[in-house]
């Protein structure tokens, strides 16, 4: 930045191309969900896009979903180190980068990143991200249960697909010979890449107009005041050391050990740290995290309780601090296997955040379903080709400071596909989808409830499906209840249930055959004691609780025999049993 | 007629000479036919007088917003009752933790569960199950509900057990409200079709109300014509046909503005047209591409999906309203509004920061002693002591801080604009603007600057133009069947055959409507797509295209081009699919033609002339009242053409030309 910039810099300005990277992100967003072809982008919404500074950080981004919070700029420096520097990009250069060792939630999140330039100087990047339907390895849709990331799909590192504007044929030749679905996986390149182009012809049009040096001051302005915001919002928390854990089923291998998720949140003036040094040793099944998406996480949650409103860029997080040992299921090295790494930073998120629940006990909420529990059925047409019903349903939400959970909610703006468009496509017939009742916590405010959904198959099928939070289920917070944890099971026509583990792979499914996923509720906050009667009503009549057995032991609330009336009498004297058993 | 929040609009054509009159009375909440009478008192002298009478009513969407329609049951497919409450499992608000879901219409303890199934083809697994429905009407009697809303998997492929349940309700239940989800919508995606049938049987009962109640009212007055109403989708209805398909009603009001986009385009012979209306809270674009209003086949209100063609409105948070203040350091403008209460600090209300509405009046954009016509006096020192309070936070000066406050907020509108022209593939520079609400023509030629258009039009009664919009719209009903097949597979007999039966009950519709069979057209719309996508382009079938042999060869190519305007880019060796197919039939009963008045060229009469800042500095600008211009002035900026209820500034560099029709044209001379 020259002075005279600085100088003639006015708060006018600054905050016009602040909204206007803002709309570009936005803009690269419409464009990538418009163009797409596979439905976890444009319906489910796995992808991020953004604008980036010529050091790579995030300015201005838009994800799809919350997880992504400025981890991109990992990316952009990891090619940046495998072409020997910022200094090695040309214009009209575009690469991809899908290293699940720096910055990705596994291979099939493919980074492009296209560098722009001003008067030949790199002015800064515009990148996509996006999960790709297929991307090889040794499961369609992807390996649960991997062992090294061989397993999972190729690593398309730092590779260039545009050199100087041209097209690099070879580096499309791989990409489309490695996927078992090269149609989508093509046309979701296709894209990443557009949409990036849109992003660069906005912020040059933008530098056009105010000059490449005024708009480098904004940049740097709008960072800076990113972290002032965080900085003020950080100050709600007071000074102290804060700590918290949670369990994990298994490694989708070892089945029946548990991992522990712990962390260590210490807030001094101006700055918090997050010590994640107690959580498993990295394991040899596939729940490993990089130490960069694992940053992300930490991220996102202090970004939801400091301040959620605000785009996100890379001057709100300057004052966190994430510390990860070595050996650790959140420092993953090659060539351990991640593809289900989520669940881990799924958990992390719970961890952290009720880690902070006693300095911020108007904030926090009780843990979450577990937040993706994605599951895909997998049918071969006569030609031998794959056709994959992927889905991901919601669950429940912890129950807020201040009202219940959310019931049937997932965890960005992905959409959950459509009945008929579902039986449209694939050989399934939809039996149940409902809210499941009786799986929020109880507490004062109930968590919310999870998602009941049977389909059964019309031909012989393999099942992948990834639910965690079936051996421990989500925690409540201050006295809440926990919830109902999830489950997977495959229903035979006799009626017959096969509980499934955590993480399934190629589990085969006979025609006939009902699979159902029965997802977790979210915690309850505060004493379900204290929970007015009025509202226990509402959920008996709303058909939210109705098992007589959680009334009684956890609400305290008795019901009149042979039908749904609270026998007031009895509740009062149930309660008052309960809080001196309590207080005993 | 435009019921609107505050006002109520009338506007008169007169058939004799082609002139126009316009009423303004409050809207009255409690009953709002009274405001209605009102209103039409000011500009006809008898109901009997009146040969054509349409109404834009906002009786539905309050009823809506307010949460005061009917208690509804659901009757949804037996294991799929929670589709409604399930929603689509997605939150916009990615980092909130404290997130809520749109709040349902209906609770969960109203849903009923019907035994019965289709499948994907629309062949019946299962029979409709009569003893659930027996059930289902016996609940609803015990609650004392009379409203119900049906809506099964798979029914817009096969309604026979929708209209099943409905015959047996009907029996069973012969005064119930009863809303069919096919009818409402025949689409897929069962989650948009229930929540747009809730939506439906939601209000229709109120609906229906307020428009018998209003008809008998007219009636008696002498009203010797049909009432029409306004419907979303940029056409009108009689009030008959509105009472079976209320949720058309819901955004008519908007929707009257873009018409009289589309009117205009027509008079002026600009096919482009981008309408911006600016009020207190918010502002609305909507587009008129080729002298069609810009329509989509759904929408969401309060979160809650809707299908149905409606006039895409686009609105973000910018207004006279919208606040100025310091977010860590740097400034932010809106989307909050000061509201009516306390207002900009300029309404001397309690109001202590600064809004659009002070920034403009600071600036001598506004003036304090004609605000509405001079209805409201203004408070310039509250607006000046607002804006240097926070221009000393930020350590400017405060006449840079007005400014500064209008071109972040001018900078946002134009990029809403830029969005919404990108996202459909145009460039706003092949565009004029269209400017009305109290605040779009104060603000418009700083869009046009923005955005590098170089037109802005501004209407006659720009603060009624919704009301002056319905009274140039025709009457239009929108049919959509689904066909879902690859282009490979499609039989051209059967589409043909099937789009005119669906032209073919338009057409008895408009018939019906009093239309006569000259002033009728229809146009059909195919929805496509790449096999595999999830999004589909509607794609215009053009006259004769039906009977050529390359039909499917001529739609496909028409859907490379058409999504490769739209996205950039376009795959034309990829396969493409049907989605389903759309008539639209419109009924023309002839057509308002406006005076002309001769032209006398020059510029026109100032009637005083006050300093307006424009880049910092303070410049002497002309003042002129838009009645006392005459057909051919011109004026030339800096000057302010005020007027009852819309003030225009031209900048410097801009001069303003009005034409025989009294539309005033801003063109940019520099």
């Amino acid at each position: 930045m020259t002075s005279s910039a600085a100088n003639t810099l006015n708060p006018v300005t600054v905050e016009i191309v602040r909204n206007a990277l803002l709309a570009c992100a936005e803009e690269m967003k419409i464009d990538l969900r418009r163009t797409s072809y596979n439905p976890i982008i444009n319906e489910m919404n796995d992808f991020s896009v953004g604008i980036f500074s010529a050091a790579g950080e995030t300015v201005a981004q838009a994800p799809g979903l919350p997880h992504f919070v400025c981890d991109i700029p990992s990316a952009i420096n990891s090619i940046a180190q495998d072409i020997g520097g910022f200094d090695r990009f040309e214009p009209g250069d575009v690469f991809l980068t899908n290293d699940p060792y720096v910055n990705t939630f596994h291979v099939h999140d493919v980074n492009s990143v296209t560098p722009f330039f001003v008067d030949g100087e790199l002015a800064g990047f515009a990148c996509s991200r996006a999960h790709w339907h297929d991307i090889g390895g040794a499961s369609a849709a992807g390996n649960m249960s991997a062992t090294e990331v061989f397993q999972e799909g190729i690593i398309l590192r730092s590779a260039q697909l545009y050199s100087r504007g041209q097209r690099n044929a070879s580096v499309f030749r791989i990409i489309e010979a490695n996927t078992r679905l090269p149609e989508t996986v093509m046309g979701d390149l296709r894209a990443q890449v557009g949409a990036c182009q849109v992003g660069v012809e906005r912020v040059l049009a933008l530098i056009e107009r105010y000059g490449i040096e005024v708009y480098d001051a904004c940049v740097a302005r709008i960072l800076a005041d990113g972290e002032r915001q965080a900085l003020d919002a950080l100050e709600q928390i007071p000074d102290g050391v804060y700590s918290a854990e949670s369990f994990l089923d298994d490694d989708g291998v070892h089945r029946s050990v548990p991992l522990r998720v712990a962390a260590t949140v210490t807030k001094s003036p101006g700055r918090l740290s997050i010590d994640l040094t107690g959580s498993s040793p990295a394991v040899a099944g596939s729940l490993n995290c990089n130490v960069n998406t694992t940053r992300s996480i930490c991220r996102l949650v202090f970004k939801m309780l400091t301040t959620p409103t605000e785009p996100a860029n890379e001057g709100h997080f300057r004052m966190v601090d994430i510390v990860v040992s070595e050996d650790s299921i959140f420092n993953a090295k090659r060539p351990s296997a991640t593809l289900p790494g989520f669940f881990a930073l799924h958990t992390l998120e719970d961890v952290v955040r009720r880690a902070l629940a006693s300095g911020m006990p108007d904030r926090v909420n009780a843990d979450d379903y577990g937040r993706c529990c994605p599951a895909h059925i997998k049918f071969r047409d006569r030609s031998g080709g794959y056709r994959i019903l992927a889905d991901t349903e919601g669950g429940g939400w912890g129950a807020k400071p201040y009202e219940d959970g959310e019931s049937g909610l997932l965890f960005g703006e992905i959409r959950v596909i459509p009945i008929e468009i579902m039986e449209m496509r694939y050989p399934v017939l939809l039996r149940q989808y409902r809210l499941r009742e009786d799986s929020g916590g109880a507490g004062l405010h109930r968590g919310g409830l999870g998602v009941v959904k049977q389909y059964e198959c019309l031909q012989d099928g393999q099942l992948n499906a990834g639910f965690e939070r079936q051996v421990f289920p989500p925690s409540g917070v201050f006295g809440g209840g926990s919830a109902l944890a999830n489950r997977v099971a495959i229903i035979s026509p006799d009626g017959s249930r096969r509980e499934l583990p955590s993480k399934t792979t190629d589990h085969p499914v006979a025609k006939g055959e009902v699979i159902s996923f029965e997802l977790a509720g979210g915690g309850g906050y505060g004493d379900p004691v204290q929970r007015d009667l009025e509202s226990v009503a509402a959920d008996l009549r709303g058909g939210y609780v109705t098992s007589r057995e959680q009334l009684a032991d956890e609400y305290g609330v008795i019901l009149h025999d042979g039908g749904n009336e609270i026998d007031v009498a009895a509740t009062a004297a149930r309660r008052s049993q309960l809080r001196e058993a309590a207080s005993a | 007629m435009d019921i609107g929040g505050t006002f109520t609009d009338v506007v008169a054509y007169d058939e004799r000479d082609g002139s126009y009159a316009t009423g303004k009375t409050s809207t009255t909440p409690g009953d709002l036919t009274a405001g209605v009478l009102a209103g039409l008192e000011q500009v006809v002298g008898s109901a009997q007088d009146i040969s054509f009478v349409v109404h834009g009513t906002t009786q539905g969407l309050n009823a809506f917003l307010q949460r005061r329609g009917e208690r509804v049951l659901l009757l949804a497919t037996a294991g799929a009752g929670d589709v409604y409450h399930i929603a689509r499992g997605a939150r916009s608000k990615l980092y909130d933790l404290h997130y809520r879901k749109p709040q349902p219409l209906v609770p969960r303890s109203d849903i009923a569960e019907i035994s019965g199934r289709l499948d994907y083809r629309g062949q019946e697994l299962e029979p409709l199950d009569e003893g659930d429905l027996r059930a289902a009407v016996a609940q609803a009697r015990e609650a004392g509900i009379t409203a119900f809303a049906i809506a099964f998997l798979f029914s817009y492929l096969n309604p026979a057990h929708e209209l099943e349940a409905e015959r047996i309700i009907r029996e069973l239940h012969p005064e119930a409200s009863i809303s069919l989800s096919h009818r409402v919508a025949r689409e897929w995606r069962e989650y948009e079709r229930t929540s747009s049938v809730v939506l439906n049987a939601y209000i229709a009962p109120t609906v229906e109300r307020y428009l018998v109640r209003l008809q008998d009212s007219l009636d008696e007055r002498g009203l010797s014509v049909p009432l029409h109403v306004m419907q979303s989708n940029g056409g009108i209805l009689t009030a008959q046909a509105a009472r079976e398909h209320p949720i058309q009603t819901l955004l008519s009001g908007p929707a009257g503005g873009t018409m009289g986009g589309a009117a205009l385009s027509q008079t002026l012979g600009r096919p482009n047209l981008l309408c911006v209306d600016m009020g207190g809270t918010s502002f609305d674009m909507s587009l008129i591409v080729d002298g069609e209003p810009d329509t989509v086949q759904e929408t969401e209100l309060e979160g809650l999906p809707l299908l149905m063609p409606i006039v895409k409105i686009h609105t973000i948070g910018a207004g006279g309203g919208s606040m100025a203040y310091v977010e860590a350091g740097g400034l932010r403008v809106g989307p909050e509004s000061a509201g009516a209460q306390p207002g900009p600090a300029c309404y001397g209300r309690g109001g202590t920061r600064p809004t659009v509405t002070d920034a403009n009046l600071v600036l001598g954009r506004i003036d304090p002693a004609y605000f509405l016509g001079g209805k409201m006096e203004l408070d310039v020192a509250a607006a000046e002591a607002a804006i240097a309070s926070l221009a000393a936070e930020l350590s400017i000066e405060p006449v840079a801080l007005a400014e500064g406050i209008l071109d972040v907020v001018n900078a946002k509108m134009a990029q809403a604009i830029r969005t919404i022209t990108v996202e459909k593939g145009i460039a706003p520079s092949d565009f004029a603007i269209v400017a009305f609400g109290g605040a779009g023509a104060m603000h418009a030629a700083f869009l046009a600057q923005e955005l590098e258009i170089p037109e802005v039009i501004v209407p006659v009664f720009p603060g009624a133009f919704s009301a002056w919009g319905m009274l140039h719209t025709k009457l239009r009903h929108d049919f959509t069947t689904p066909y879902y097949k690859p282009v490979a597979d499609v039989d051209v007999a059967e589409i043909t055959a099937r789009l005119e039966e669906l032209a073919q009950e338009g057409r008895s519709a408009l018939l019906a409507d009093g239309v006569p069979p000259a002033g009728i057209a229809s146009s059909w719309l195919v929805d496509m797509r790449y096999v595999a996508q999830e999004y589909s382009l509607p794609v215009p079938v053009g006259a004769g295209e039906l009977e050529d042999p390359a039909f499917a060869t001529i739609l496909s190519d028409r859907f490379h081009r058409v999504y490769d305007q739209r996205y950039g880019h376009a795959n034309a060796s990829a396969p493409v699919e049907f989605v389903s197919l759309r008539a639209t039939v419109h009924g023309d009963l002839g057509r308002a033609e406006a005076r002309r008045s001769p032209r006398v060229d020059g510029e026109a009469p100032t009637a005083a002339s006050r300093e307006v800042v424009f880049q910092r500095t303070a410049q002497q600008a002309q003042v002129v009242v838009r009645d006392r211009l005459n057909a051919g002035s011109t004026v030339t900026g800096p000057a302010i053409i005020e007027e009852p209820t819309a003030t225009t500034v031209v900048p410097p560099g801009w001069t303003a030309a009005v034409d025989e029709l009294g539309v005033i044209v801003l063109r940019a001379t520099s």
